[in-house]
């Protein structure tokens, strides 16, 4: 599972969780950059789908373009992304509107 | 949230360094300025842990700034949801090979206020050619993916306001695609002549101005007359019927200068005839000097500065007739003279672009697509009437597109589309990596005649010096060899340029038509040397097109996505093994290929799985890092046909006679043959009223994606056999007329038959399990049956061949309608088809029963006559109709 922020509620739902989740971070402020979180968010699934995973977890939203392109590679895992519209941890439900 | 990151904070110090604190103070408040666009900001409590320092935090942010501040309380469910596996409603799942797609309502992406997303694969399966044939001069030379294909590619695989970028665009198609659907475009052409085609066709004046440019230039004066006038009289033959001179269409001439025949519509009685030519015709032919002033003009033309090359360059001269040739440089002369205005220039330059493919002897009939070969016969046209034609022809092309000067106006989105010069390394200068949406393109030609005539017509039309870059594809000398080494590098180069264009998401659809195996090979291995890896593919020859020899080429149209591949593993570089896990590969590719389609194949289906395969496992890019004695190609090409050959000693088998070479597998493990599933599929479509070509087709690729894809005429073959349903008035016509030839022939004949025991042979009563209970016919003869007929709802006969049935000999009962299929399927399935003939079973025609019924005497041995899907009666009756 790949997280950048609420670090915390990501890994206290892991520790739950039924299956063995691994926990990924990638760094903040890489989503300042759509093109290249993109670009480092699928060198991570590519890496990652050639290990022995059931899935690969997004824990961001489907915003704007950071998501838009991603590719579960071929001969690899499932990909699940949230369908959530902000880029805030998932809980979210965030006030900050734009003007 | 205004706390320094660490990622925030390199770059603040990168600033630094580079400009200077005051500058990076102002880039960073520049950079802030989002936070200005706020009103509100708010924590979000999830009840772990103590948030009391970040909302402090908050809090003292959101008084300076002057936001509103709120606690929300939110809650862990989706993030609970995700990481326990519950994905429904609330989840985007990719399968692998899919990828997230957005679509948004406004124009751009960033200002979207509602934002589709769903999950987008790669299509896989085939989509067919739908253009309707817009003309455009050269355009059998050139490699241009349709319109509609690539649009259904640029639908699926971007966003609008993506960039389309088409390396290799003899053709505006990708441009005018990309623009229709809201995209931007950039096509680059490295071959002068046909990047100056590309724009030249895609900013076309309109109509009036076209017809104005083609009036004007007919009305230039030559020799007392108008253009047009002195042209055609070049052209001018007697009519036959009414003996006045009228210009003729097109001549037949032969290689040795010879003149046959000559086609023409009479100017004053209206008649349309083709005649044999005369000998007066042969004298006007013969008026115009092999070698006079008009070659002069043409060769000074298209001579390189240095001289270099005047033997090849005279050689392409004699493509052309002295009276074509007289032609055209009357047109070229009185064209340079009279018409500077820019735009005027170029439609007449289109027009003679146009003269000088259709004044070259690669047409063996008139309506035949040009062919770079020696016709011993070839059509000598009216140049002036193809002008006229293709003037009309340009009339009707889609609308100019606008068109920015360089490929960075595209970037910018100051413009939309560009089309010009270039290739993958001019476009570095434009292009930033990591910009473009998708690679959409054809593979340049890898014909070098067809490079070697772009210089020569690009010379004629743009002045040697706009074309110099093609003279090395005038030398002869070079070779095959050398050919092959050029293209594969070229592809190389080019392939790895483009694909630091492309976003790591990109994917890079390649569609063309008719290539040779090492074409793919090349292919294949230059995308693997730029870590494109095949995501579909799909190669769809025409139905019936099958090699003479075991690894011959058949052409087809190809449809051939790669997708950006990251490194997963460690190069395989000891030789013996890389080869051992090629030739493994191969086999395996070839195994499921036949398990797959379950019926023979030719060749180029199992060496295109095999490559493909290769490729996707990784292995082309390892040959290409491993030091080999030989090309990576050819190593690899090696291994693929040694693993082919091992296919023999498992089950591999052929089948060969003097046209066609099939391979297939005899294992048990295979599917269903395709062909019977594409026939169950299609009468199912049609018993639900689907009757139109295009939603059959749709509905077919759909349904048969990928290397399943049915050859192109497979599904017209199915829905001419059942498109009328085979009725029970027909059988009884049937039944009635094999009735009538048995009692002729002296048989006792007994419909609707069914089995007793006692009425078997003993080799039928082995076997009993016989799952057919019923014949429709019998004839019998002393008791014993001779002759058994069977009707059949479907056009189906390989289950039969189980059923052993000599000594007494069984037929299937074909209607005329299913005759085709039925002989494909036997096409097919040769092994099939052999065990059912060998276990005594045939096919008789309807046709031929009742053919049989109409003559005088008929003698038990006619009943050859009828059999088998052509009888020898219905054979005859054909070669009669063709004498």
């Amino acid at each position: 599972m790949f997280g950048v922020r609420g670090t915390r509620a990501v890994y206290l739902c892991a520790a739950h969780s039924p299956h063995i989740v691994d926990v990924e971070l990638l760094e903040r402020g890489l989503h300042d950059q759509p093109a290249d979180l993109r670009a480092q968010l699928q060198a991570r699934i590519d890496a990652a789908s050639a290990e022995a995973y059931d899935a690969i977890l997004l824990a961001y939203g489907l915003c704007g373009q950071a998501t838009a392109g991603i590719r579960a590679p071929l001969g690899g895992c499932r990909v699940v992304v949230p369908r959530a519209r902000l880029h805030h941890p998932l809980s979210w439900q965030s006030r900050a509107l734009p003007r | 949230m205004t706390t320094l990151s660490s990622n925030v904070a390199a770059v603040y110090a990168e600033y630094v360094a580079n400009y200077g604190k005051d500058n990076a103070d102002y880039l960073m408040d520049v950079m802030g300025a989002w936070q200005k666009h706020y009103s509100h900001v708010a924590v979000i409590d999830l009840g772990i842990g103590d948030n009391a320092a970040v909302e402090a935090k908050v809090q003292a942010d959101a008084a300076r700034h002057g936001w509103i501040f709120e606690r929300v309380a939110g809650n862990l469910i989706l993030i609970r949801r995700l990481s326990e596996g519950d994905w429904a409603n609330d989840f985007l799942l990719l399968q692998p090979g899919e990828h997230i797609a957005i679509n948004c309502l406004s124009d751009c992406c960033c200002r979207a206020s509602v934002l589709y997303f769903w999950a987008m694969p790669v299509p896989n399966h085939f989509i067919p050619n739908r253009d309707s044939r817009v003309f455009a001069p050269l355009r059998d030379f050139l490699h241009a993916p349709p319109q509609s294909v690539v649009a259904e590619y640029i639908a699926a695989l971007t966003a609008p306001g993506d960039v389309v970028l088409d390396p290799f665009g003899a053709l505006p198609n990708v441009a005018r695609a990309a623009v229709a659907l809201g995209r931007r475009a950039i096509v680059v052409e490295s071959n002068p002549l046909w990047a100056w085609l590309a724009r030249a066709l895609a900013t076309l004046p309109p109509a009036a101005e076209i017809d104005a440019a083609l009036t004007r230039l007919g009305d230039v004066p030559k020799d007392d007359v108008a253009l047009r006038t002195h042209l055609e009289q070049l052209y001018v033959t007697r009519c036959a019927a009414c003996q006045q001179l009228t210009p003729a269409d097109y001549f037949i001439r032969t290689r040795a200068g010879g003149l046959v025949a000559r086609h023409y519509t009479c100017a004053h009685c209206g008649v349309t005839r083709e005649d044999a030519a005369t000998e007066e015709d042969w004298k006007r032919a013969d008026a115009i000097a092999a070698r006079g002033i008009h070659y002069h003009f043409a060769l000074a033309r298209v001579l390189p500065e240095n001289g270099a090359f005047a033997e090849r360059l005279r050689k392409m001269l004699d493509l052309y007739t002295p009276r074509n040739l007289s032609a055209l440089a009357t047109l070229t002369q009185k064209i340079e003279a009279r018409f500077h205005a820019a735009r005027e220039q170029t439609i007449l330059l289109l027009l003679l672009l146009h003269a000088l493919e259709r004044g070259a002897s690669f047409f063996a009939k008139p309506d035949a697509t040009p062919e770079l070969m020696s016709h011993p016969q070839f059509v000598e046209f009216n140049l002036w009437r193809q002008i006229e034609a293709a003037a009309r022809a340009l009339t009707t092309s889609p609308p100019a597109l606008e068109l920015a000067e360089s490929p960075s106006a595209v970037m910018n989105a100051a413009a939309r589309v560009f089309i010009g010069r270039g290739n993958a390394k001019t476009l570095a200068r434009d292009l930033p990596r990591d910009s473009v949406a998708l690679v959409l393109t054809a593979p340049p030609t890898r014909r070098v005649a067809v490079w070697a005539l772009a210089y020569f017509w690009g010379a004629w039309i743009l002045g040697r010096a706009a074309v110099q870059s093609l003279v090395p594809f005038l030398d002869t000398r070079k070779g095959a060899a050398w050919e092959w080494r050029w293209y594969a590098d070229g592809l190389d180069s080019a392939f790895k340029s483009i694909a630091q264009f492309g976003r790591t998401d990109a994917p890079a659809v390649l569609v063309f038509d008719a290539a040779w195996h090492s074409v793919l090979e090349a292919l294949l291995l230059a995308a693997a040397g730029a870590r494109w890896k095949p995501e579909a593919f799909v190669f769809q020859p025409r139905l019936g097109d099958l090699p003479r020899h075991e690894f011959d080429d058949v052409w087809g149209e190809y449809r051939l996505a790669f997708v950006h591949a990251a490194a997963d593993r460690r190069p395989l570089t000891d030789v013996p093994t890389l080869e051992k896990r090629i030739r493994a590969s191969a086999l395996a590719a070839a195994n499921e290929i036949f398990a797959r389609r379950g019926e023979a194949l030719a060749f180029s289906f199992v060496h295109h799985a095999a490559f493909v395969r290769i490729a996707r496992e990784g292995w082309l890019a390892d040959a290409r890092a491993t030091p080999l004695k030989m090309s990576p190609g050819r190593f690899v090409h090696n291994a693929v046909l040694a693993g082919l050959q091992d296919g023999y000693a498992d089950d591999f088998d052929h089948s060969s006679n003097a046209n066609q070479f099939v391979w297939f597998r005899r294992s048990h493990a295979l599917d269903v043959p395709l062909i019977e599933r594409v026939e169950a599929e299609v009468r199912a479509l049609l018993s639900r009223g689907v009757t139109s070509r295009e939603e059959l087709q749709d509905a077919l690729y759909r349904k048969f994606p990928g290397d399943l894809t049915p050859e192109a005429g497979l599904i017209e073959l199915c829905a001419a056999a059942y498109a009328e349903p085979v009725t029970e008035a027909e059988r009884a016509r049937a039944m009635n007329a094999l009735a009538r030839l048995g009692e002729r022939l002296g048989y006792q004949t007994i419909s609707d038959f069914r089995f007793q025991v006692s009425d078997l042979s003993p080799s039928a009563i082995e076997n009993r399990k016989s799952k057919i209970e019923n014949f429709d016919v019998v004839w019998l003869s002393n008791g014993e049956m001779a002759h058994a007929f069977v009707w059949r709802v479907r056009a189906a006969f390989a289950d039969l061949a189980q059923i052993h049935i000599a000594p007494t000999r069984g037929y299937v009962i074909v209607p005329e309608q299913w005759v085709a299929l039925m002989r494909e399927k036997t096409r097919r399935l040769p092994y099939l088809a052999d065990a059912f003939y060998e276990a005594g079973w045939n096919f008789v025609r309807l046709a031929a029963v009742e053919k049989l019924l109409t003559q005088e005497k008929v003698e038990r041995s006619d009943v050859a006559l009828i059999t088998g899907l052509i009888p020898p009666l219905m054979a005859a009756r054909a070669q009669l109709g063709l004498l």
